[in-house]
């Protein structure tokens, strides 16, 4: 089965006065149907341009300059009686469509991504406010979302779905009639929530959406998601600083630093057994509230600006691992199993657990040093 | 405490807006000020790094703000070193200034984009007449940039905060505060805007200086993790009081006050996979109409039953939230006459809780539903239930009230707790008001609450030994460029 969503070499650029921005560069990865994938990064990793890529919501100053994002559902005007996509489609390259039937969303007319948008990929921004309209009740703005995008569905239906789901998301029902700007910050989050899975999407893609919130607030938005997305099966691509976030939530980690992917792949792999100097780096730096006698080592360095990198390893400057390769070339991801096995550097996108990293076939010799903080103290 | 406080504050009260507006006086309606702050004893112990946890709206950053006198209290007094912040003269007041410094959240804020990294941290020496010549006050600012990690000086004294990273800035605004070789820094959340890689460095920093200069530290944050890391002991707020206060370790690992352990619960867990749920239902209220008597019992589950309730906890729990929606508009006709008894119970009996284990559907209506044959009552309760759940279907909600009178209450709603002491924290929650240590052994589901003796549970040691995590909600945005 087609996974719903697969990113392929996909590169991102914003042009500005200093030089180009390169927010994203040759990301890849997949997302299954019915499952979540946690991307996580600081600022500057890429990882709101990512998100923001994928609903074809990218400010009008970013410019898609390489690779595709593959999508397991054609536009309507494409698709035949089953919403498959036609062979005439299929067949004709002026389509972005594949053989295998996903289409490319960074490579559709805007008239197309709105189509697909809300109805097959929705989007959850940081702060809900901006996705509610302020001068509609919000049942009635999840109805008329609805009824928009699923033009067949009777008043009565629309407004059944949307108190079940709200109530699902453990907004009380007579919330229903409220405005935006009455409920809380909490409440209008999972509202968005609700109204992003109204019309049932594959696929949920939500940048940030615990960030503003207590953590109180935070857990029940959690709750509320994965609440949510076991009644309905759709895939969550959740974007987060936040590694506890993502840890408590996805099935698969993606790793992202100075608009790359430096490590990815189940979440106990990343995490526990995590391969890349970056994600090691990280775990240092997590204050924890039961390991209390771990003494907290930061990266030396801050994050990348992007502004028109060198070609080196994105990572090379913070790095106390960093070798004379690491400054000619940023390294393709390497399948971390292989390597650990016979020290092989196996080039791999896929789901397995892989690491982008020139040195990954030492990496046993890096896991013994990242925890010292003599080892990073040495690049200051 | 064994070291003596440097700094007091005894029932110390902060409101805000307090006048009525116009819009109040057109509606008759009487003034609600913004309570943020109430009635708040607290002491800090001279060279002691003192954390205050606690959500938005809880006080925490009014709290830090009255300690640092860039704001009065209502009520109350804040004492430092023994003398009233309010009697200070102005040349007390000027010493106070050197000996109390503040680091904020944003150090994108909180510097002059104007000033150079040398003008900004030799600014607050006037204060001081020890630096009074240009070379002395050089020679500080070097050691101070040298004290933060900002290394060589050289690098940093003519850079403009515009140029600077953000924990540089942080590090700019920390040497600033220590030029004058304080007594305090009073950090409000000085590294929630950090990202994870940078972070660290600046709480090793505020250990180490705490530890070298014997600083007495009053640190603000909703991060319990990094709390647990910069802090020896720790107070909670809630709704502009404080809950619970203790040292930071045994309050973390062990909560007394039923909000701490919920902020516990709620912390995401680095485990992979592992997530508990907070076992208290809904969202802060508005600090401007908090709750009668404990400000936390909407939401608590260990809301405490009368001495005579002989079902289960859990039970007690529900059958307190249901008169609280029979009092408010939940259950207000029309939208429950002629609903059957059954289904009054069966929704009005549902906790708004994510992790509830409890079996329920959801109703054509969109409306949680719970069994009420699932929880563990006890005949005369049961009875005052199903009397309350008639009279609600026949929309006559007094004659439910009527009912419930007498068995389902609680002091809680009646009686703010006084703070007493459990173990090695003090806490104000009546489960401790027979001075019995309090548990409840888990998920505060279904222990046993009932009987003479209240409040004893049995003593479960509270939780789990899952390694919880906190990343902060620092690192937000994405860095990259707004256009448009």
């Amino acid at each position: 089965m087609n996974p719903i969503l697969e990113l392929d070499g996909l590169s991102v650029r914003y042009r500005s006065s200093a030089g180009d921005v390169h927010a994203l560069e040759d990301v890849s990865l997949r997302v299954e149907r019915g499952e979540t994938v946690g991307v996580v990064g600081e600022s500057g990793s890429g990882k709101t341009t990512l998100a923001r890529a994928i609903p074809g919501l990218l400010d009008p100053a970013a410019e898609v300059t390489g690779g595709s994002a593959w999508f397991d559902a054609v536009p309507r005007a494409w698709a035949d009686a089953d919403g498959d996509p036609r062979p005439d489609v299929v067949s004709d390259e002026r389509y972005p469509v594949r053989e295998d039937g996903m289409v490319d969303l960074v490579a559709l007319s805007e008239e197309r991504i709105r189509d697909l948008r809300w109805r097959e990929v929705a989007f959850v921004p940081q702060r809900a406010t901006s996705a509610l309209d302020p001068v509609y009740r919000v049942g009635d703005q999840i109805v008329e979302a609805i009824r928009l995008h699923e033009p067949g569905t009777t008043r009565e239906a629309a407004t059944r779905r949307a108190r079940s789901l709200l109530e699902r998301v453990g907004v009380l029902p007579e919330r229903v009639d409220d405005y935006a700007h009455e409920l809380s910050g909490g409440t209008r989050q999972r509202v968005v929530l609700a109204m992003a899975l109204a019309c049932e999407p594959a696929l949920l893609v939500a940048d940030e959406p615990t960030t503003a919130l207590d953590v109180v607030v935070q857990d029940r938005v959690l709750g509320a998601l994965e609440s949510l997305q076991e009644r309905l099966g759709v895939a969550v691509l959740l974007v987060s600083h936040d590694v506890s976030v993502v840890a408590s939530t996805a099935a698969r980690v993606v790793v992202t630093y100075g608009g790359t992917v430096l490590e990815a792949g189940p979440t106990a792999d990343v995490l526990e057994r995590s391969a890349n100097p970056y994600t090691l780096g990280l775990r240092n730096a997590f204050p924890s509230l039961r390991d209390t006698d771990r003494d907290l080592v930061s990266i030396p360095g801050t994050p990348p600006t992007l502004v028109d990198p060198d070609a080196g390893c994105r990572f090379r400057e913070r790095c106390p691992f960093a070798t004379g390769a690491c400054e000619r070339s940023h390294p393709p991801t390497y399948d971390v199993a292989a390597a650990e096995r016979d020290g092989a550097l196996e080039e791999t996108t896929t789901r397995t657990h892989r690491s982008a990293c020139h040195r990954l076939d030492e990496v046993e010799t890096i896991r013994a040093a990242a925890p010292e903080e003599e080892t990073w103290r040495a690049t200051r | 405490m064994a070291r003596d406080p440097l700094i007091e504050l005894s029932g110390v009260s902060k409101h805000f807006g307090g006048a009525r507006g116009p819009l109040d006086v057109l509606l008759g309606r009487a003034s609600s000020p913004v309570r943020a702050l109430d009635g708040v004893d607290l002491r800090v112990g001279r060279g002691e790094t003192l954390g205050v946890a606690g959500e938005s709206g809880s006080g925490k950053t009014t709290l830090a703000r009255l300690v640092a006198k860039l704001t009065e209290p209502t009520a109350g007094t804040v004492t430092f070193d023994g003398t009233d912040l309010a009697d200070l003269s102005r040349a007390d007041e000027r010493a106070f200034r050197r000996r109390v410094q503040v680091v904020f959240q944003d150090p994108f804020e909180s510097l002059d984009p104007r000033l150079t990294v040398a003008e900004a941290v030799a600014e607050p020496l006037r204060l001081t007449d020890d630096y009074a010549d240009r070379a002395a006050r050089r020679d500080r600012v070097r050691a101070v940039l040298a004290d933060v990690g900002l290394a060589p000086a050289s690098a940093y004294l003519d850079a403009f905060p515009g140029t600077l990273s953000g924990g540089e800035r942080q590090r700019v605004a920390i040497a600033r505060a220590l030029a004058v070789d304080p007594d305090v820094l009073v950090c409000d959340e000085p590294t929630s805007m950090l990202d994870v890689s940078v972070r660290a460095a600046v709480l090793n920093l505020l250990r180490d200086l705490h530890e070298r200069y014997a600083l007495t530290v009053l640190f603000v944050s909703h991060d319990l993790s990094v709390v647990r890391y910069v802090c020896e002991r720790t107070a909670v707020t809630y709704l502009g009081e404080v809950v619970e206060v203790g040292p930071t370790a045994d309050l973390l690992s062990d909560p007394a006050h039923p909000y701490t352990r919920a902020l516990v619960e709620a912390a995401p867990d680095s485990t992979v996979g592992a997530r508990r749920h907070a076992s208290i239902t809904g969202e802060t209220p508005t600090p401007r109409d908090p709750p009668a008597g404990c400000r936390l019992h909407p939401r608590c589950p260990a809301v405490v039953p009368p001495a005579d309730w002989r079902g289960s906890q859990d039970a007690f729990r529900r059958a307190l939230q249901f008169k609280r929606r029979v009092r408010s508009e939940d259950f207000a006709p029309p939208s429950t006459v002629g609903l059957a008894p059954r289904d009054v119970l069966e929704r009005g009996l549902a906790l708004d809780l994510p992790g509830d284990s409890t079996p329920s559907t959801v109703d054509e209506r969109g409306e949680r539903r719970v069994d009420p044959d699932a929880f563990e009552f006890g005949p005369a309760a049961r009875e005052a239930l199903d009397a309350a759940a008639n009279a609600v279907s026949e929309g006559d909600r007094a004659s439910a009230l009527a009912a419930l009178d007498g068995v389902v209450e609680s002091v809680c709603e009646r009686d703010p707790p006084v703070e007493r002491r459990a173990g090695s924290r003090r806490v104000a929650c009546h489960r401790y008001d027979d001075g019995d240590d309090w548990a409840d052994g888990g998920d505060g589901d279904d222990g046993e609450a009932g009987g003479d003796d209240g409040d004893d549970e049995g003593n479960g040691d509270g939780d789990g030994d899952g390694e919880v995590d906190g990343a902060g909600d620092g690192g937000g945005g994405d860095g990259e460029p707004k256009t448009g």
